[in-house]
């Protein structure tokens, strides 16, 4: 009989290292978001040179693997002098991963404004940038958001790997712990999966709300 | 683009790429076709889609609160023609001019140079346009469609942009679906819409751009008496109708004009052009659309 008082004791801990998790998350969606939306809109730059740059930024960083990326960052680059915390290293190598893949999916959320919508605003006559806050970002977001949050809950799942540079995540310390009591291992490690499943629910229920907003006076 | 892109297709097929010779200009009697002080002026304008020259040397004047219709078979290049005002497209050569002022070209430093953008806003203010597939935006309600811009754009108090807008949604017979999204609205009501959002940027120039052209034939008519009673209420209101409803041209035009191949074949007052025909042309397109009437 495993005694609750002992679940319960591993489950504290557990949340506690959730919180690295989370704010691992957090962050680096948030960057991962700026990068996505910068290089989204880069991707339908008049300049050759300009698409093609950002093009290579996104094929590098789709087209190999986030753990490779994140060894690149914490175990290569002090080689050059660049030395990054743990955590900053999880962020960037995480960010730039996404905001990779995420790049593709605010490109295509632009491309799927009918370019009569443009005529409108252009007979209205909005300025540029009116035509795009008023226009062209409210229709294209509702495109995004089923993909972006896509994108969100793989992220909450890639954070994972930091684990693999030491720092102390869920993850981490889940394998830590199990190291000390072999026996615990069924426990915690059924306890993680319900931790990053409630973190993954919070952040999807988050999206499902940003998507009815932006569907308004759709069918 | 699309049909730009079949038309061009259809065209390198067929060959009909020749050298033209521009047509003399019918003109009907008692037709005015210059004015000392134009609104809008084009002169030689051209506009080739690629290879395809869709209008080969357009001349034409429209006044001051004039109601102009220009008919004339798919492709030849009507709607183009007023695009080309609104900003949609560039001409390829030739000058067009609103109230004097060269719409893509300005002066800087005593030199001519192309337009930029805050000159083209400019010029786009006295300029609005209808569109054949309404363009509401799908993410507002009536309301704020038709408000948006005379806040935004124009600067108006809100208080003040949804007074008018009432005002004018009733005038277009709307005014009991303000708070409705277009996508809960049909093809007539969703055009009466578009039509009060442009009358209300209260441009010198309105376009309408075959508006009643998608349109289930049981809404036609609820469209045309909205845009028949605007035509008559909104005198300074100059409007260019680009329309296949020749009743509904005779009606309210004060001049119709007849493009043919990208030029201007004839023009002239709406009972002259419609009755009277000169060109063969002209003719065979008027007696198409008698056939279709009698199916």
């Amino acid at each position: 009989m495993i005694k609750i008082d002992k679940i319960l004791n591993i489950l504290l801990r557990l949340i506690d290292a959730s919180k690295v998790t989370i704010s691992l998350t957090i962050v680096a969606a948030l960057l991962a978001s700026v990068i996505a939306f910068i290089s989204g809109i880069l991707l339908l730059n008049r300049h050759k040179i300009i698409r093609f740059l950002v093009r290579t930024y996104v094929e590098i960083f789709r087209g190999t693997s986030l753990l490779v990326q994140l060894y690149w960052i914490y175990f290569v680059l002090p080689f050059f002098s660049v030395e990054l915390p743990k955590f900053t290293a999880g962020v960037v190598a995480i960010a730039l991963n996404y905001g990779a893949y995420s790049a593709e999916i605010v490109r295509a959320g632009f491309l799927s404004v009918p370019k009569e919508q443009i005529e409108a605003a252009k007979a209205l006559n909005f300025t540029p940038s009116q035509k795009m806050r008023y226009i062209i970002f409210p229709q294209a977001i509702r495109i995004m958001l089923p993909g972006l949050g896509n994108q969100m809950i793989e992220l909450i799942k890639g954070t994972a790997l930091v684990s693999l540079i030491g720092l102390e995540d869920l993850t981490y310390s889940g394998v830590i712990m199990r190291t000390n009591d072999i026996a615990d291992t069924f426990i915690i490690f059924i306890l993680i999966l319900v931790i990053y499943y409630a973190i993954s629910s919070i952040f999807a229920s988050g999206f499902k709300l940003l998507e009815k907003r932006a569907n308004v006076g759709r069918a | 683009m699309e049909s730009a892109d079949l038309i061009i297709k259809t065209a390198r097929k067929s060959k009909i790429q020749k050298k033209d010779i521009k047509p003399e200009m019918i003109v009907h009697e008692g037709t005015l076709t210059t004015f000392d002080n134009p609104l809008v002026k084009y002169i030689n304008v051209k506009k080739n889609f690629g290879e395809l020259q869709v209008l080969k040397g357009i001349d034409l004047e429209v006044g001051y609160g004039e109601k102009l219709t220009i008919i004339g078979s798919s492709g030849s290049g009507k709607t183009t023609l007023i695009r080309m005002l609104m900003t949609l497209e560039k001409p390829s050569s030739g000058i067009m001019e609103i109230e004097g002022e060269s719409l893509w070209t300005m002066k800087k430093n005593g030199k001519t140079v192309p337009a930029d953008e805050a000159h083209l806003r400019k010029m786009r203010s006295k300029v609005g346009m209808v569109f054949q597939q309404y363009n509401l935006f799908p993410h507002m309600t009536v309301l704020d469609n038709c408000t948006i811009a005379p806040i935004k754009v124009k600067g108006m108090d809100p208080e003040e942009a949804k007074e008018q807008a009432i005002q004018m949604l009733k005038r277009v017979k709307m005014s009991d679906k303000i708070n409705y999204y277009p996508n809960q609205l049909s093809g007539g009501q969703k055009q009466r819409v578009a039509i009060a959002r442009a009358v209300l940027m209260r441009p010198k120039i309105l376009l309408l751009d075959e508006v009643t052209s998608a349109l289930d034939p049981e809404m036609v008519g609820e469209v045309l008496n909205v845009l028949n009673e605007i035509a008559q209420e909104e005198k300074e209101m100059t409007m260019i109708f680009v329309t296949h409803e020749l009743d509904f041209a005779r009606e309210i035009s004060d001049r119709i004009i007849f493009i043919n191949e990208g030029y201007i074949l004839e023009q002239g007052k709406p009972e002259s052009i419609l009755n009277d025909p000169k060109s063969e042309r002209l003719q065979a397109f008027l007696s198409r659309f008698k056939e279709n009437r009698n199916l």
